[in-house]
């Protein structure tokens, strides 16, 4: 009876030690789901960064569905005391040479910005693994800008996609 | 009797394990699906603001109370709720100093009312139990000021017009409002400014309310010496704004009477 009792408790260790284990292999799985979906967040908003910081939108057009996004925006790293310096420097703190160009393009099967400044040249960052990138723009101001990323994630492929209400192109 | 005591303490011990590892799968599985919710209520309120840069009172009667999804997250169910928004201006700790049920001339609270709206975007997924989050938002327009006018408007309501001539008799008050206009939609919450421009003659601006839309003239002044003095003669009342760098005015001939 006893020797009974105990392989019952054996076996309902077992069991559980099992369930515990199998427990821990899918929750690293979902880490991993997890960091993915925080990268693909991360993405997504900073291009949205990107965007509502921009003062035109050349891609895509008006109206139009591009692969890339492209706009250009001021340049974060001149201070505003910079822009306007009088000392040979015109007033105005929108010029060309203080604004840089952001481009967004899928590079090798990776999501890439590059920024390009007149005095810096191009810099670019790697964001994350990506299959397909497109980005819509509705007719006329203000318009909504929307982004849309595929990534395969091994037997899925996940669709990705923000909105961002613009007020320039 | 040992051995089965601690067979039993081993075994709620696992089983605790067992539920803390179970509660930390739902959690994970459930901050990634918090996550795309954010993104879809992020979305949401992009469409939202969208609507009102082209139109804020159509806005708020189509997404007050409206229920949908974005084709890319069908398992996430969008409502919104639009409220009222009533910002102090400059803040509330002086503004409730005021009655806000007072009548002009009576001082009321300065509130930014009637340019941007409270919305509360939820997001719904089904997870078990049904799970939500909400984001809420003042949302503006933020839409480019193509043209920016002043429409001054006499006592009777009317709109002036540069042939407008208003006599005023000595010592009377007349009231004057003032509504600004833009892409032909009214621009709320501004602050405009009145003053009178002499001509051959001058009264003086009696009452201003505190966001400046409405105005008292009256036909006399006072003096440095705090005395009544008239000066009758033709003046200009003119009333002038900015709205996103563009200034305006508007001015109506007002004729004193001796």
């Amino acid at each position: 009876m006893e020797g009974l009792f105990s392989l019952f408790i054996v076996f309902m260790v077992l069991g559980s030690l099992a369930h515990t284990l199998s427990q821990a292999a899918t929750v690293k799985k979902n880490t991993k789901n997890m960091d993915q979906a925080i990268e693909e967040f991360h993405a997504l908003f900073t291009m949205r960064a990107d965007v509502l910081a921009a003062l035109a939108i050349s891609s895509p057009s008006e109206g139009g569905t591009s692969s890339t996004l492209t706009l250009s925006k001021i340049n974060p790293m001149l201070s505003y005391s910079t822009r306007i310096d009088v000392l040979g420097d015109p007033l105005d703190p929108f010029e060309a040479a203080e604004q840089v160009t952001v481009e967004y393009r899928l590079e090798d099967g990776l999501l890439k910005r590059f920024q390009s400044a007149p005095s810096a040249g191009t810099t670019a960052e790697r964001l994350l693994t990506c299959e397909q990138m497109e980005v819509s723009l509705g007719a006329g101001v203000p318009s909504i800008l929307e982004i849309r990323l595929s990534f395969d994630r091994g037997r899925v492929v996940k669709q990705r996609s923000l909105k961002v209400a613009v007020n320039a192109l | 009797m040992e051995a089965i005591l601690a067979s039993f303490m081993l075994l709620t011990a696992i089983i605790m394990s067992v539920a803390v590892f179970d509660s930390s799968l739902q959690a994970e599985a459930s901050n990634e699906r918090r996550i795309i919710a954010s993104m879809v209520a992020e979305s949401a309120l992009a469409e939202l603001r969208d609507a009102v840069n082209t139109n804020m009172t159509a806005a708020r009667s189509t997404y007050d109370g409206r229920t949908w999804t974005l084709p890319e997250y069908s398992g996430f169910e969008i409502s919104c709720r639009v409220g009222e928004a009533k910002l102090a201006v400059p803040c509330t700790v002086l503004e409730t100093q005021y009655d806000q049920d007072a009548v002009f001339p009576q001082p009321t609270g300065r509130y930014l009312d009637a340019s941007s709206i409270k919305a509360d975007i939820t997001v719904t997924w089904a997870e078990g139990r049904n799970q939500s989050i909400t984001i809420t938002e003042y949302v503006t327009s933020f839409a480019a000021a193509g043209d920016f006018d002043l429409k001054l408007l006499l006592p009777d309501g009317s709109p002036a017009t540069g042939a407008t001539v208003v006599t005023i008799a000595k010592d009377d008050i007349q009231d004057f409002s003032v509504r600004a206009m833009s892409g032909g939609q009214e621009v709320q919450d501004i602050q405009f400014s009145w003053y009178v421009q002499a001509l051959t003659g001058f009264g003086s601006i009696y009452t201003v309310s505190r966001d400046g839309k409405l105005c008292q003239y009256q036909n006399a002044y006072r003096n440095f010496d705090d005395k009544i003095k008239y000066s009758p003669g033709a003046c200009f009342l003119v009333v002038t704004a900015e709205y996103q760098g563009r200034e305006a005015e508007a001015k109506v001939k007002i004729e004193n009477e001796p």
